[in-house]
C-alpha cells in the first residue's frame, strides 16, 4: 500500500490556482498594492495547499479539471484561460461556477470558498474590517 | 502538546506492547488513559502530528491546514455531497471541536435494546460512567453570567417563540470564560493523553496504521507507517490486545483493510447539517466571540438550531455559493452571525476503501426524501427563530437562492421541499458505522466492542454507537468508551485470577506442554497426571490467548498456565521462566493451516524459539512430537518405516516437520539439551477435533471414501498409546538424542479401520450405520495429492484436498525400535480406542 503524501501542484498548475483566485477575490477592503500581493500570494497557497490535500481518489479528477479549465477556452476564444482579457475571464469562470454541469460547480465552489475563507480571515484583511466607508463599495451592500 | 519525553525510542522497533491503542481522539486517549494507569504497558498511535494545538489559533486556515484530516477536504459523497471535518492531530477532533457534552438521550437505551439487542446498557449503568467523565473534563454550563452577545440574542430569539431550548454544557475549565481561549477546553491534549502518558504510556504520533495483522482469529499486532522529518519507515508493533479507535470514518476504514468486514463500515449515521447567516441591525460579537451556548430543542431529536463559529472567513465562505448577489453582506460582518439547522439522518451510509491506496476512504451517504424535508424545515425554523431574534436578513447556504427578508419567507420551507442540489451542507457528527451489540445481523462488536470472530480485538470510539443519538456523539462516545474498558479489565482479570493463582502454587515447574489444550495436549496432561510418581509434578501449559484453559486446570492445581504463542518468542521465555532441569514435551503444531506458510511460522521457527528458550531457561529435555509426513509414504503396503527410514517429506507440511526434526537434531548436538523426537501417525480418541467427528460421521452415513481395493496400510496411535511413549521418551535416561515411531501395535488397512467404526457404532452404541462406501478409483488419490501440491505451491490449502491425496498411501510403520528401548507396550486396540473415542463424541454433544 502505497503511503499518501500530498503530491505538490506543478508551477503551471499552481498558476492556473492564482489566476482563479486573482478572479474569484473581491476588490474590498482597499489594500495597498504590497498588501494585495502578499494577500494574493497567501490565499493561492492556502488554496493549492488544500487541492494538494485532497483525498487521492479526487486529486488526480482535480488536477485534470484546472488543465481542463485552463485549456477549455481555446475552443471558444481562441485562448487559453490566462490569456484572455479580464471580461471574457470573468465570463468564463461563471460558466462554470453557474453552468448546468454539478462537476464544473464543485470545481470552482471549492476554489472559491476556500479562496474567500482564506482572503477574510488573512490578517492584513481582518484589520481593515469592518468596512463601512470604504471607498470601494461591494456590489450588492445592503 | 509536548510528548517528547514520553515519545518511544524509535531504534526500538519492532516493538510490543500489552496494549495497543490506534487513535488519541475521544475513545483513544480514554482508553489509553485507563488501561495505562492500570499498569497496562500501552503504546498510543495517532496518525496526525503531535502539535500544542493551543498554540495555534482556533479556526485559523493555520488550524485548518495542520490539525485537520486532508485540510478539511473530506468530502461525504451521495445525491448531494456534503463537506465533513474532523481533527487529525494528537488529540484528535476534540481539538478543533467546540467541545460541546450531551449525555445519552433515554429514548436511545431502549431503542438500542430493542434493534441491537444491547447488553448492559440501561440509562442507571451509564449515570456513573457520565459522571466520571464529566468530572475528568470539567464539563459545565456557563449560565447567564457568561453569557455572550450572541448567545443572549438567540435566547431571547427562542424565548419570544416560546420553544423549547437548553444551554449545552462544555467541557471548559473556566464556564465565563470564551471555550476557545487557551487552557479553556479541555480537549484530550488537557486532559486523558497526559493521564497516560503520566502512568507509562509511550505514544507515536504521525503513525499512520495501515493494517492490523490478524492470525488465526487473533489480533497480533499492527503494520504501520512512522513519518519523521520527511521520510518514512515501516514498522510493525506487536500487542496482546489492539483497541481502534480511530473514529467513525477511519476504524471501518481500518477494519476493511485488514479483512474484517462483518456488518463493518455499512451502517454509518450522520446529522446532516445546513447553516445560514443572520445580519442584524446592532452587533452581535459572534465575531472572535464563542459560539451561542444555547440548542433550540423544540424539535427534537429531528431537529436542532443553534450557533456555529463564526469568522470573517467563514461567513465568506457561506457567502460564496451565491456570491456576486451576497457579497455585499461583508460590510457589516460584526452585525452578523452564523447558524445550523442539524437533523437527525435517517438512513446509512458506507465506509469503502480503495484497494492499495491508503487515503482511498470513500465516505457514502445518500440523502433521502425525509432527510430532504427535515433539512427544509430546519431551514425553515431556523430563519423563524433568527428573525424572531430581531435579525433584519437571513442568508441560506443555498446555491441560486435570495436573502430571506421575512419570517413568511422561511416558513414557505415548511411547504416546499428546497431540492438537495441547491443545498450547500455539512456534518461534523459521525458515528454507527461500526454497531456494538448482539444482533449478528446488525452488530460488528459484541455489547462491550470486541470485534465478533476475535478474542483480542475491540473497538471503542464513535464507530459503536448503535444509531444516531440525535445529539453531539462526544459524551456518549466518552461515556461508552469508559464501560467498554473497563468491562475489559475486569474481563481480564477474570480470567488472568483462573490461572495466575494456580501459578503461583507451582512456582517451579517440572514438566512444560505446548500444544496443552489440543487433543493430544490435554489427554497427556491427564495421562501424567495418573502416574502416582507424577502426583506432585508442577506441569505448565502454554495456551494461547482466548484458549479455555479450564479442562487442564480442572485436572491438577498444580497444572499452571502461560499465555503465549510459538510465533511470540517473548512469551515462549515467560514459559519456560523458573524451568531449570524440566522436561519440555513440545505438542503443538499446525497441520491444516489456511495458509501454507503457516507450516514455517509454527512448525519450524516456532520450534527453533522455542528450543532456545527452553534452553536459555535450564530445560534438561525435550520430547518433540513430529509426524509420520516428514518421512512421506511407504513404497508397498507390506513395506514399514523404522526410524533408520530416509527423509522424503510429503508436501508441506512433511517439509515442514522434516526442518523440525533437523533443528531439534542440531539441538542435541550442540549439547545443551537433551532432545528425543517422537513421530505420531493418525492418531484418534476423546477430545478429538471436528475433523475427526466428520470422519466418523461420514462413515455412518455410507460416504466414507475408499480409494482403490481399501488394502493400504495406515499406522494410527489412540491417544492414550501416544502419551504412553511420551512419557517414557520423557522418562528413559537412553532415549536422548534418539528418534522414535510411536503408534499402535500394527497398522491396519483402510477396510479395517472404516469397519470397526462400523461395529463400534452399531454393536456398542446401537447407532445404525449405511455399511456403504463411496468407492473410487486409486487414482484419485493420485489426482487430488497432484491438485494439493499446486495449491501448496501458491501457498494455499485445502485439508480436503490433502486429505484425500493420502487416502490411497500405506503410511505405515514399526514400533520395535520404542518397544526395545523404551519398553513401550500400546494397551489399546483399535476396536478400544475407537469405543473410547465414540463415546466422547457423544458424551460431548458431537453429531455423529
Amino acid at each position: 500500500m502505497k503511503l499518501h503524501t500530498p503530491r505538490r501542484l506543478s508551477p503551471s498548475q499552481r498558476q492556473i490556482v492564482a489566476r482563479i483566485v486573482g478572479r474569484v477575490l473581491p476588490a474590498r477592503p482597499c489594500l495597498s498594492a504590497p498588501e494585495r500581493a502578499r494577500v494574493h500570494s497567501a490565499v493561492t497557497g492556502f488554496v493549492a495547499s488544500q487541492i494538494e490535500a485532497l483525498p487521492t481518489f479526487l486529486a488526480l479528477p482535480y488536477r485534470v479539471a484546472l488543465v481542463a479549465f485552463q485549456l477549455l477556452p481555446a475552443l471558444r476564444y481562441g485562448r487559453r484561460f490566462d490569456s484572455l482579457d479580464d471580461a471574457s475571464q470573468a465570463a468564463y469562470l461563471t460558466l462554470w461556477s453557474e453552468g448546468p454541469l454539478a462537476p464544473a460547480r464543485d470545481f470552482t465552489k471549492l476554489i472559491r470558498s476556500c479562496a474567500l475563507l482564506a482572503y477574510f480571515d488573512h490578517p492584513d484583511v481582518r484589520s481593515h474590517l469592518p468596512m463601512p466607508g470604504d471607498p470601494c463599495p461591494m456590489p450588492g451592500a445592503p | 502538546m509536548t510528548a517528547s519525553p514520553h515519545v518511544i525510542d524509535r531504534s526500538g522497533n519492532p516493538l510490543r506492547a500489552q496494549v495497543v491503542v490506534i487513535g488519541s481522539g475521544a475513545g483513544g486517549a480514554l482508553t489509553a488513559a485507563v488501561l495505562a494507569e492500570r499498569d497496562y504497558d500501552v503504546i498510543l498511535l495517532e496518525e496526525g502530528p503531535d502539535v500544542d494545538t493551543e498554540a495555534i489559533p482556533t479556526n485559523s486556515i493555520e488550524a485548518i491546514s495542520r490539525l485537520y484530516r486532508n485540510g478539511g477536504m473530506t468530502p461525504i459523497l451521495g445525491r448531494q455531497s456534503m463537506a465533513y471535518v474532523e481533527g487529525c492531530c494528537v488529540g484528535g477532533s476534540t481539538e478543533v471541536n467546540s467541545g460541546f457534552w450531551h449525555r445519552l438521550p433515554p429514548d436511545s437505551y431502549y431503542r438500542w435494546k430493542a434493534d441491537y439487542l444491547l447488553d448492559g446498557f440501561t440509562p442507571e449503568m451509564m449515570e456513573d460512567y457520565f459522571e466520571r467523565v464529566e468530572a475528568d473534563l470539567s464539563v459545565s454550563r456557563s449560565g447567564r453570567s457568561g453569557e455572550t452577545r450572541g448567545s443572549a440574542v438567540l435566547r431571547e430569539g427562542i424565548e419570544s417563540l416560546g420553544w423549547k431550548y437548553e444551554e449545552v454544557p462544555r467541557c471548559q475549565k473556566d464556564p465565563s470564560a470564551s471555550a476557545f481561549g487557551p487552557g479553556v477546553k479541555q480537549s484530550m491534549q488537557r486532559t486523558y493523553i497526559p493521564r497516560a502518558l503520566e502512568a507509562g504510556a509511550r505514544m507515536i504520533p504521525n503513525c499512520k496504521v495501515r493494517k492490523i495483522a490478524l492470525e488465526e482469529g487473533r489480533a497480533v499486532g499492527v503494520d504501520a507507517v512512522v513519518r519523521e522529518g520527511g521520510r518514512s519507515a515501516d514498522w510493525r508493533i506487536r500487542a496482546d490486545v489492539i483497541f481502534v479507535c480511530c473514529g467513525a470514518i477511519q476504524t471501518p476504514a481500518l477494519l476493511r483493510r485488514s479483512g474484517v468486514r462483518r456488518n463493518v463500515g455499512n451502517s454509518l449515521r450522520i446529522h446532516p447539517m445546513i447553516k445560514a447567516a443572520a445580519r442584524f441591525d446592532h452587533e452581535v460579537d459572534a465575531y472572535d466571540a464563542a459560539i451561542p451556548i444555547y440548542q433550540v430543542k423544540e424539535f427534537w431529536p429531528t431537529i436542532t438550531l443553534g450557533g456555529s463559529v463564526f469568522t470573517p472567513g467563514f461567513l465568506a465562505m457561506l457567502l460564496s455559493d451565491n456570491w456576486e448577489a451576497h457579497q455585499g453582506a461583508m460590510e457589516g460582518c460584526h452585525q452578523m452571525g452564523l447558524y445550523h439547522a442539524a437533523t437527525r439522518g435517517l438512513n446509512r451510509g458506507s465506509i469503502r476503501v480503495l484497494p492499495g491506496v491508503d487515503e482511498g476512504v470513500v465516505v457514502r451517504y445518500r440523502l433521502n426524501r425525509a432527510d430532504q424535508r427535515n433539512l427544509s424545515i430546519g431551514l425553515a425554523r431556523l430563519g423563524e427563530l433568527l428573525f424572531a431574534a430581531g435579525a433584519k436578513a437571513v442568508y441560506p447556504s443555498l446555491r441560486s437562492f435570495p436573502v430571506l427578508t421575512s419570517a413568511e419567507q422561511c416558513r414557505s420551507f415548511l411547504q416546499t421541499d428546497i431540492p438537495l442540489s441547491a443545498m450547500s451542507l455539512s456534518t461534523v457528527h459521525v458515528f454507527s458505522s461500526c454497531p456494538m451489540g448482539e444482533n449478528p445481523d446488525l452488530c460488528a462488536t459484541d455489547s462491550f466492542g470486541r470485534v465478533r470472530g476475535f478474542e483480542n480485538l475491540h473497538v471503542n470510539d464513535a464507530s459503536l454507537i448503535p444509531d444516531s443519538p440525535g445529539v453531539n456523539p462526544q459524551g456518549s462516545t466518552m461515556a461508552i468508551a469508559l464501560r467498554n474498558v473497563e468491562h475489559f479489565l475486569e474481563d481480564s482479570e477474570r480470567k488472568r485470577r483462573l490461572p495466575g493463582r494456580r501459578e503461583t502454587r507451582t512456582p517451579r515447574a517440572d514438566v512444560l506442554v505446548t500444544g496443552a489444550t489440543g487433543w493430544l495436549g490435554t489427554a497427556l496432561v491427564e495421562t501424567l497426571y495418573a502416574e502416582p510418581e507424577a502426583a506432585d509434578a508442577g506441569v505448565r501449559c502454554l495456551v494461547p490467548r482466548g484458549m479455555d484453559a479450564s479442562p487442564l486446570t480442572a485436572i491438577s492445581d498444580r497444572v499452571g498456565v502461560a499465555i503465549g504463542d510459538l510465533r511470540d518468542p517473548e512469551s515462549l521465555r515467560d514459559f519456560c521462566r523458573r524451568a531449570e532441569g524440566a522436561t519440555l514435551i513440545h505438542a503443538a503444531g499446525i497441520i491444516h493451516p489456511r495458509r501454507t506458510r503457516e507450516f514455517d511460522q509454527i512448525n519450524v521457527e516456532g520450534t527453533r524459539a522455542l528450543l532456545s528458550a527452553a534452553r536459555d531457561a535450564g530445560v534438561k529435555r525435550v520430547v518433540v512430537v513430529s509426524s509420520n509426513s516428514a518421512i512421506g509414504c511407504n513404497p508397498r503396503s507390506d513395506h514399514r518405516f523404522d526410524e533408520q527410514s530416509p527423509y522424503d517429506p510429503y508436501l508441506g507440511y512433511g517439509r515442514s516437520k522434516a526442518e523440525m526434526e533437523r533443528i531439534v537434531t542440531q539441538a542435541q548436538a550442540g549439547g545443551d539439551i537433551e532432545a528425543v523426537i517422537v513421530r505420531a501417525p493418525w492418531f484418534y480418541g476423546p477430545h478429538q477435533p471436528a475433523r475427526q467427528t466428520q470422519f466418523f460421521h461420514m462413515i455412518r452415513q455410507g460416504r466414507f471414501p475408499i480409494l482403490g481395493d481399501g488394502n493400504q496400510k495406515r499406522s494410527m496411535a489412540y491417544v492414550d498409546n501416544l502419551c504412553q511413549g511420551l512419557l517414557l521418551a520423557a522418562k528413559v535416561p537412553a532415549a536422548a538424542g534418539e528418534i522414535y515411531w510411536i503408534a499402535d501395535e500394527r497398522p491396519y488397512t483402510m477396510n479395517e479401520i472404516v469397519d470397526t467404526v462400523e461395529d463400534v457404532l452399531e454393536n456398542e452404541f446401537g447407532i445404525r450405520c449405511r455399511r456403504t462406501r463411496l468407492r473410487l478409483p486409486a487414482i484419485v488419490g493420485d489426482l487430488a495429492q497432484a491438485a494439493d501440491g499446486a495449491l501448496q505451491a501458491l501457498g494455499l490449502y485445502e485439508q480436503r484436498v490433502h486429505v484425500l491425496g493420502e487416502m490411497n498411501k500405506t503410511i505405515a510403520c514399526s514400533i520395535e525400535k520404542a518397544k526395545v528401548e523404551l519398553g513401550y507396550v500400546p494397551r489399546f486396540s483399535l476396536r478400544e480406542g475407537m469405543v473410547a473415542s465414540v463415546r466422547w463424541c457423544l458424551e460431548n454433544g458431537q453429531h455423529l
